[in-house]
């Protein structure tokens, strides 16, 4: 193989090597600078769908504003590296010194200090070229070069789409999978910037234990992280958890950004994993994120009910009244706190005579009737009442003023009895005969009654709940317009990773109209907020009408279609539409991964601007009480 | 004998075909290797070796080969020049195809593959571009195994790859080593597919998602809905083929040639003969969900052994946690519910648990074998329960007892405080009632309380098997566990279902109780009763000894390989082909078997009422003998030596007579 004579004057100072779909001579420009010169093998040039791939790609990498990306110094041949029938495309990269991160790694593991601070590198550079709007797709440590100074540069980057495209025109006959890829990107060629931070995972994980977390196989799960803490005991639990994290399988439990990624790792950030659980919805059962109020599904509140402040003598408490071991009621049981409750409480009944139990026992289970929970408004009472009893269960209601109530008049039952008791006492004393013994036998009848009763309501009032309802909204949501807002923009998304970016927004938007309502007087402000939900409905209807035009183009019909133009032998003017369209699909590929980068850049941001702003209003109202207490002593001293 | 190079007629992944112009004016095709090859030489080595194994194989459905020579310094594979367009173009142009021509073209691609499969050579890569179709519209098949040829020099040291088109690419093909014939059926599969529908059977957005589709996604059902739809007979064999499991496809490129011509027929006759896409019947695991036969006591899928509860003298106690009289937890219980319902095989039933919450520790079941019992002991700590088995009754445990007598004490104490205040006044009513309250502790404590949760249920007798072959299925159920490939498993599951499902045809008892347990294709298997009983005697004792050498085979293959690396199978060494190529025989041996019962089967469909049982019964003798070669190699001339001995000669040993 003879290397084209790209740059007039390089001197070619070495073999050509073979890398992915290249092959690549080492070369030196005139001006004594280091450059390698990769040009696109033959046999896959020869094919016109991957020769514009190639070029499309490599083009848009050299225009690419990244300070750490290697410059590309030359594309061609002239005039049209695209033409069908010329020599081979090629480029020229420039080569920084240094040795690549495979060479550095291979002499894993790095000591802790020297992983973060490559980490932290790595997710610079990471964050340059997302917020260029590129994603790397496979991160591959034989494709970045540690420089002498320490910084991190990207080579030969951008040939992953490359590759799904010659495995599907037969060019190639090398299926690969990468350790480093994420596995979205091994299955789909949508894909946004979390698919790096995977791969920024098994690189940190490499550099802590010499070794990537899932050997390289074709298809195999990569659910089951390892324990990494076990793997390399002596390692920051931080660090840890941020790798795990990063190689969550579900791009949604990773990181968001490279940039959270390096705040975390040089301490700078506080943990913004948020922990997005699902919970049913209480009005229709659906799905949906923990934490929003709105339920996207049936368009009603999903907390649907309500609680009254803890210990309100109006709180309503639901009680069980008689509890079985039936396996299938206690699952219905089990079932109505994981729809509406925090959490479910064990539920072990004492059953039957509570002589039968040890006394062990008897201090773990629950004694009946039991409080299931306690501080509910009326109607959501009844309503869970209702719902119970439906069930199979006993039921019945109460409140702290009833019982208070009841305690009362057992107490004055009681005292009457007493009174009873001393009267006759008196009577008999005063030598009435017999005709005092009815009265003294029915006083203490009534004041035994009272204590009795007395002493239940004692035990009603000191019963506590089993479970705790969900906290409720503390107002209206779609009421508030950013709340609405961001209601209507996941109204109208049907991507589901655009939906989870959006409900993540609600839940910090509803976190602020919270604290608005709760500082009445002292609102924040709440302009910036306003302009990024905006911007997040705008972002996410053109994702929307991206995914429209991608759904209507697919890669595969189209090499199909080519290859069926090329057997009918058709003029090469009517397979230019078809190669157009390739073009198309890449960039509007390219064109989702900028926009979803934008989406979590807008939550990201978002997180952090309601963080700061709740923390600020909560110590501004700390300072002025403060100041309103200082003014107070001084007046009065005065 | 000199060649030079004429005009350029095509390129694929590999390299570029030419016509070589021979010195007398014969033109050939010539096959050269890419430029950028170059420099991996082991591919260059793989090209060279393949090449000459293609030599002298002479077919009218295969692209004759006639060697390697050198041109211009470089390696040349010289073949017919076939004038055709490639099934590749017609495709393109012309799919989706009238069902009449895509089984002819069909016809003439297995009857190629039957060839090649028969001299040992597997394509790997046979896709429509490797097909050409001759001047008359023959199929022809070419390229054999020179995707070995493929250079990984380009690829990531640290990443996984395989060499392939995911389109046409079989589920097992992941793994180098196990692929075979059938991989190459499961691409004709695709082919036919793509041929009759325009489209190949699976989609994806990248190649390895494509390639997982083959390996999880349900099979097309070509009826109509999302293809243009496929006649009957057509659509059965192409989902047939399409089997995820190698032990569901045809075995044989000869039986899919002769599927396809029943296909043809379109006659119901005819396509009684036809197989169909597995219908999983009968046990389900209980460790990872599969189907397999009932009467194996090991699951094929995941070699766990069955847990079936057999009778015996052991009983199962779960003791905790929790103090002794203590209530099971509530959650522990659904836990352990859930468990016993996710498991029926088990053939174990606890009504009793829903009820009521048992105090601990209480008796699981009595009466069963010390072997259940321990697994059982194994399976309750996994759920998070105490567990603990000892031979003897209920009370052999020493905290049942102690169980006993804290809950007689409870029961007497309150039996005692409530019949003082009732005979307070009358000694003898009161002692009376103390001797009753004794006896209702007592039998509380002990009788009640340590009566068994669960007992077992009538075990469904598994269609009483002759002695012999229940002994050789045991055998099975002992080897299953220790093989550590699962496709060895999945092949011997291939035989036992296929013999099950044979004896079941010819065993007019059997249809009484119809029983799933064969079915290994999804075709009612049709009810012979033409053998007599001592023919049926016979043919019970070659089924075994047949299930029993099958058994062996297949587990020393998964032995053999486990020795073998991968690597070896990339490796140019030539011992190590060779020896690859010995454990590719006895696989094929295998195969042959496999594909010998399924021909049976389509034999006694065919005759339906009286089949040449006794011509059959030799032939399956004849087989049987084959395979229990295997056997005879390794007690005779050592182990390894066994193998690698057969690989020096290359010619395989004829069928020898059973010994007496």
């Amino acid at each position: 193989m003879i290397a084209p004579d790209a740059i007039p004057g390089q001197r070619v100072v070495g073999e050509p090597r073979r890398l992915r779909h290249e092959l690549a001579w080492p070369i030196e420009l005139p001006d004594g600078r280091r450059a390698v010169l990769a040009q696109l093998v033959p046999e896959l040039a020869a094919d016109l769908a991957l020769r514009r791939r190639w070029v499309v790609d490599m083009e848009r990498i050299a225009a690419l504003p990244v300070a750490r990306l290697a410059p590309t110094l030359a594309i061609g041949p002239a005039p049209d590296p695209r033409a069908p029938g010329a020599e081979p495309p090629w480029r020229v990269r420039l080569d920084p010194p240094g040795q690549t991160l495979d060479a550095r790694l291979r002499r894993a593991p790095l000591p802790d200090d020297e992983v973060i601070a490559l980490a932290g590198e790595l997710a610079d550079a990471l964050q340059s070229l997302h917020a260029a709007g590129a994603v790397l797709r496979d991160l591959d440590p034989r494709a970045i070069v540690l420089g002498d100074d320490g910084r991190a540069w990207f080579t030969d980057i951008g040939h992953a789409r490359l590759a799904i495209l010659s495995s599907r025109t037969a060019s190639s006959l090398l299926l690969e999978s990468s350790p480093y890829v994420a596995p979205e990107a091994l299955l789909g060629t949508v894909v946004d910037a979390r698919s790096d931070l995977y791969s920024l995972g098994v690189v940190i994980w490499r550099a802590l234990t010499g070794d990537v977390p899932f050997p390289a196989s074709l298809v195999a799960a990569r659910t089951a992280v390892p324990d990494l803490a076990a793997l390399r005991p002596t390692a920051p639990p931080p660090l840890i958890a941020l790798v795990t994290r990063c190689l969550a399988h579900d791009p949604e439990h990773r990181p968001p950004t490279a940039r959270d990624v390096a705040d975390a790792l040089r301490g700078k950030a506080a943990d913004t994993a948020i922990a997005l659980r699902r919970t049913p919805c209480q009005a229709c059962g659906a799905a949906m994120t923990a934490g929003l109020r709105l339920c996207l599904a049936c368009g009603k509140q999903a907390v649907q009910f309500h609680r009254t402040a803890h210990g309100h003598p109006d709180g309503v408490a639901l009680v069980l009244d008689k509890a079985s071991e039936d396996a299938a009621l206690l699952a219905r049981l089990a079932g109505f706190y994981d729809a509406v409750a925090t959490g479910t409480p064990r539920l072990n009944f004492i059953v039957g005579d509570r002589r039968m139990y040890s006394k062990a026992e008897l201090a773990q289970r629950h004694a009946v009737p039991a409080v299931l929970v306690a501080d509910l408004q009326p109607d959501t009472a009844a309503a869970l009442a209702e719902r119970l009893r439906g069930d199979g269960f006993q039921i019945s209601t109460t409140t702290p003023r009833a019982i208070a109530r009841k305690h009362r008049r057992a107490t004055q039952i009681a005292l009457a009895g007493l009174a009873g008791v001393a009267g006759s006492i008196v009577v008999l004393a005063s030598g009435a005969g017999t005709a005092g013994i009815l009265p003294l036998c029915v006083s203490i009848g009534t004041g035994l009654f009272g204590y009795i009763r007395r002493r239940r309501a004692g035990t009603a009032a000191k019963r506590l709940p089993l479970g705790e309802l969900r906290p409720t909204p503390a107002m209206l949501p779609a009421a508030d317009a950013q709340v609405a807002a961001v209601a209507a923009a996941l109204a109208a998304t049907r991507s589901p990773d655009v939906r989870a970016r959006l409900e993540e927004l609600a839940v910090l938007v509803q976190r602020l109209c919270d604290a608005h309502h709760g500082l009445a007087g002292d609102a924040p402000d709440r302009a910036p907020i306003a302009a990024l939900v905006e911007l997040a409905r705008t972002t996410a209807a053109a994702i929307d009408a991206v995914d429209g035009q991608l759904a209507s183009l697919d890669e595969g019909v189209i090499v199909r279609a080519l290859a069926r133009s090329e057997a009918r032998r058709e003029a090469p003017a009517l397979r230019a539409d078809l190669l157009a369209g390739l073009d198309t699909l890449r960039q509007l590929e390219d064109q989702r991964a900028v926009l979803f980068g934008r989406l979590l850049e807008i939550t990201s941001l978002a997180r952090t601007a309601i963080d700061l702003q709740l923390s600020h209003s909560a110590a501004a109202r700390t300072e002025d009480l403060e100041v309103a207490r200082a003014f107070e002593a001084l007046r009065s001293e005065t | 004998m000199a060649y030079r190079i004429g005009r350029e007629l095509g390129a694929g992944a590999l390299g570029r075909v030419v016509e070589l112009i021979e010195d007398g004016g014969a033109v050939w095709a010539g096959k050269l290797l890419h430029d950028s090859h170059a420099a991996d030489v082991r591919a260059h080595r793989r090209f060279e070796v393949e090449a000459r194994l293609l030599a002298g194989i002479d077919h009218p459905n295969l692209v004759g080969v006639r060697g390697l020579v050198h041109v211009d310094g470089r390696a040349a594979l010289v073949m017919e020049l076939v004038p055709g367009p490639d099934l590749g173009h017609v495709i393109a142009a012309e799919a989706p195809l009238p069902a009449a021509r895509v089984i002819a073209i069909g016809r003439g691609i297995a009857a190629g593959l039957a060839v090649a499969h028969r001299a040992g050579l597997v394509h790997r890569d046979l896709k429509p571009a490797n097909v050409l179709l001759g001047a008359d519209g023959t199929p022809k098949v070419g390229d054999f195994g020179l995707a070995r040829a493929a250079s990984f020099a380009s690829s990531d040291p640290d990443a996984a790859a395989v060499a392939g088109t995911p389109d046409y690419m079989a589920p097992e093909a992941i793994d180098p080593l196990a692929i075979d014939a059938r991989s190459d059926l499961y691409a004709l599969g695709c082919i036919l597919c793509e041929l009759a529908t325009g489209a190949p059977p699976y989609r994806g957005a990248t190649a390895l998602a494509v390639l997982q589709a083959h390996r999880t996604a349900p099979i097309p059902a070509l009826d109509g809905r999302a293809t243009p739809p496929v006649p009957e007979g057509l659509r059965r064999v192409i989902r047939w083929l399409l089997a995820k499991s190698p032990a569901d496809r045809p075995q044989s490129a000869t039986e899919v040639e002769a599927a396809l011509a029943a296909a043809g027929a379109d006659s119901p006759a005819a396509l009684a003969v036809l197989g169909d896409a597995r219908v999983a019947t009968g046990r389900r695991c209980a460790a990872c969900g599969a189907l397999g036969p009932e009467a194996v006591a090991v699951c094929f899928a995941c070699g766990a052994a069955q847990l079936q509860i057999g009778p015996g003298p052991a009983t199962v106690f779960v003791t905790g946690p929790g103090g002794i009289a203590d209530k099971l937890d509530a959650a522990l219980r659904q836990k352990l519910i859930a468990w016993l319902a996710a498991n029926p095989a088990l053939g174990l039933a606890a009504p009793a648990l829903a009820r009521e919450l048992p105090r601990l520790p209480f008796v699981l079941v009595t009466g069963v074998d010390d072997a259940s019992a321990r697994a059982l002991v194994g399976a309750l700590r996994g759920l998070g329960l105490e567990a603990n088995w000892r031979l003897g009754g209920r009370l052999a445990l020493r905290e049942i007892r102690a169980k006993g007598w804290t809950l007689s004490k409870r029961v007497a104490l309150i039996g005692v405080t409530s019949v003082w205040y009732m005979f307070r006044n009358s000694v003898a009513g009161a002692v009376g009632g103390m001797v009753v309250i004794a006896a209702a502790a007592l039998w509380g404590g002990f009788a009640r309380s340590a009566r068994p949760v669960g007992r077992l249920l009538p075990r469904r007798s598994a269609g009483a098997l002759p002695s012999a072959l229940d002994a050789a299925l045991a055998r099975v159920a002992d080897v299953v566990p220790a093989m550590t490939a699962a496709r060895h498993r999945d092949a011997l599951r291939g035989v036992v279902e296929r013999a099950l499902a044979l004896r079941d045809a010819v065993d007019p008892t059997g249809g009484a109780a119809p029983r799933p347990a064969g079915g290994a294709v999804g075709v009612p298997t049709p009810r012979l009763a033409a053998l007599d009983p001592a023919g049926r005697d016979a043919l019970d004792r070659e089924l075994a000894k047949l299930i029993d050498h099958a058994a062996l085979a297949a587990s020393r293959l998964d032995q053999l390989e486990a020795r073998l690396s991968p690597d070896d199978l990339r490796s140019d060494d030539e011992a190590r082909r060779a020896s690859w190529r010995v454990r590719d025989r006895w696989a094929a041996r295998i195969l042959q078997v496999t594909a010998f019962l399924d021909a049976m089967r389509a034999r006694a469909a065919m005759a339906r009422a009286r089949v040449a049982a006794q011509a059959d019964l030799d032939e399956l003798r004849g087989h049987v003998a084959a395979l229990g070669e295997i056997e005879r190699s390794e007690t005779g001339g050592g182990d390894h030596d066994g193998f690698a001995g057969g690989a020096g000669g290359s010619a395989p040993r004829g069928i020898e007579a059973e010994p007496a």
